[in-house]
């Protein structure tokens, strides 16, 4: 942390599903998970953005491969922090890409296996009825921490902040399709809020 | 966070914990609706309303990265550990009815063949209380319009339930001082006793002023903690991008916006100066009324004369249905007893069956060539 103040700014935040960690894993390269990127996705792309352009707010020239030809495009870039487990802080420069003309609405957060604080070790086992969730946490100094988030941690009073609690559980708890993963942001700035679930 | 929240808000805020049944008062425009919205939008969200009155902080190095912060628990917000929080809202109007509130029987529609020609029906506060009694649950109920229904009869026994120190415990069990009255249980359809949950909040709020509206007696009032809106200069000041009021005279042609804005401000406030002479501070009518969507600051001056034209109109007739029938009341009001020559409006002397009369003269609706004058002949006592 910059400094010791510590308060939340906003949260982004995406249900880890099973596809995840297998990309994570380096165990898929099929298409229904997004082909053999190490990525985790981002549906919602544009209703996301207001959070993804705090959090990743410089932009970078990178070369991709659209339709067999090399073209530049903008990156989003940010700081992950994090501790490792003796308690050391560390940082890495983090990289949001937009969404590719194949995947129109899905932005990905690249590389995350060159992550320590995305280790599969760090991940909670989850299940039916204990959704695990990866938190962007960004502070008012704009640092921004990963962590993963276990629901039933969520759902026992005392444990997590009751106004984030109370934001990720109405997420988590809004319809939606069964095969869509939770994704939102949560603002703690001003009112802006997003949940893809009704 | 909390400074998000409007000054208002908070006050409110802090009335229903403490309360739990707040009044909000205020003559036209004075920003009521606006509050009940904001409040509502507090309460449900919990936005900048946490426990400890902190927000959510980091602690990178917990189990838990967002932990409840430690601290003295705040006791001005309501039912600040509760997680699920809704809203439930109504407005009374002369049709409402105890069913509509409480519970009652109300014909089945599209019942089918064999089914019951009755049914009973949950009203707004039944629902608001059993939303409450849930294990997590804390209720806001909304009342808008309070005045304009027989509000006695539709509260009927609960009357006295709702007041704070006769609900039931936070626990939900029973206390000496918990007051209960009869239903009809619209599950069981049996008349039961019942009581309200500590954790049911209600916001109720009311124009005194307007002419469709019943009395309600001071024993309904004292169960509510009052909280009065007042007409505020500089709320309007702010929204027309105005500095501190001055004393200086208005130019006889409008130099700039800053001009025209300036003599709208001052012609409200002396218009609700006459107002309250005349009638009572009850019937001023509020900064809200010449506020909208558009910034007139932003407006070349002809459009900020137009838009102006708008709001005073409505002003215009609160005046006249404030002082319905009382010409000359109208006529101090626009200062058109003996105002200045360039007051459009001016106070003429007729007969009728060798009676004297009075009329008010001058134009129907505002332009954009007359209003500048008009208000400025308004704000000249």
């Amino acid at each position: 942390m910059a400094n010791n103040n510590g308060n939340v700014a906003r949260i982004l935040y995406k249900e880890i599903v099973e596809g995840d960690l297998r990309k994570i894993q380096a165990q898929s390269n099929d298409a229904d998970t997004g082909g053999g990127a190490r990525d985790f996705r981002f549906g919602s792309y544009k209703k996301l953005m207001p959070a993804i352009q705090k959090m990743f707010p410089k932009t970078v020239k990178e070369k991709r491969k659209r339709n067999g030809q090399t073209i530049q495009i903008d990156v989003f870039k940010g700081k992950f922090f994090w501790n490792n487990p003796e308690g050391m802080l560390l940082q890495k420069d983090s990289f949001f890409e937009p969404p590719t003309d194949v995947r129109p609405s899905e932005g990905r957060i690249a590389r995350v296996h060159e992550y320590a604080c995305f280790d599969t070790s760090l991940i909670p086992k989850g299940g039916v009825g204990n959704r695990i969730l990866l938190l962007l946490i960004q502070l008012h100094d704009n640092s921004v921490w990963p962590f993963f988030a276990e629901e039933c941690t969520l759902r026992t009073t005392g444990k997590w902040d009751p106004e984030v609690a109370r934001e990720l559980l109405a997420c988590i708890d809004a319809e939606r399709s069964v095969n869509r993963a939770v994704i939102g942001y949560r603002d703690f700035t001003n009112t802006d809020k997003y949940c893809n679930g009704k | 966070m909390e400074n998000n929240l409007s000054d208002e808000c908070l006050e409110t805020l802090r009335l229903l914990a403490r309360s739990k049944n707040v009044l909000i008062s205020g003559s036209p425009g004075t920003g009521k609706s606006k509050l009940l919205a904001e409040v509502a939008f507090a309460f449900e969200t919990a936005y900048g309303i946490t426990p400890t009155g902190g927000p959510p902080r980091l602690n990178p190095l917990a189990g838990i990265p967002i932990p409840p912060a430690s601290g003295k628990k705040n006791e001005n917000i309501p039912a600040p550990t509760k997680n699920k929080r809704e809203v439930f809202r109504t407005v009374f109007h002369q049709n409402s009815k105890y069913r509509d509130f409480i519970s009652g029987i109300t014909p089945s529609v599209n019942k089918k063949a064999g089914g019951q020609d009755f049914t009973i029906v949950s009203g707004t506060l039944y629902r608001a209380s059993e939303y409450a009694r849930s294990g997590d649950g804390a209720a806001l109920l909304i009342i808008d319009e309070i005045n304009r229904g027989p509000a006695l009869q539709i509260f009927g026994g609960s009357i006295v339930a709702i007041e704070p120190d006769k609900r039931l415990a936070p626990d939900g069990s029973k206390r000496i001082e918990t007051q209960y009255f009869e239903l009809l249980h619209p599950d069981s359809s049996n008349i039961i006793e019942y009581a309200l949950p500590d954790d049911l909040y209600i916001l109720a709020a009311m124009n005194q002023a307007d002419a469709s509206v019943e009395p309600l007696d001071v024993a309904f009032l004292r169960r509510w903690e009052p909280l009065r809106l007042e007409p505020n200069e500089q709320v309007l000041r702010n929204f027309y991008g105005l500095k501190a009021k001055t004393d200086n005279p208005l130019p006889n042609i409008p130099a700039n916006i800053t001009d025209a804005l300036e003599a709208s401000v001052k012609a409200w406030v002396a218009i609700n100066n006459q107002i309250s002479l005349g009638r009572g501070s009850e019937f001023q009518i509020g900064h809200g009324v010449l506020m909208s969507t558009i910034e007139p600051s932003s407006l070349p001056l002809n459009e900020a004369l137009n838009l102006l034209c708008v709001g005073w109109a409505k002003v215009k007739v609160h005046v006249e249905e404030v002082f319905f029938g009382d010409i000359r009341g109208i006529a101090a009001t626009l200062n058109a007893l003996d105002g200045p020559n360039y007051n459009p409006f001016k106070l003429v002397e007729t007969t009728f069956a060798d009676d004297l009369r009075f009329k008010l003269d001058g134009p129907t609706n505002f332009t954009e060539s007359t209003i500048y004058h008009a208000l400025r002949a308004f704000s000249q006592r």
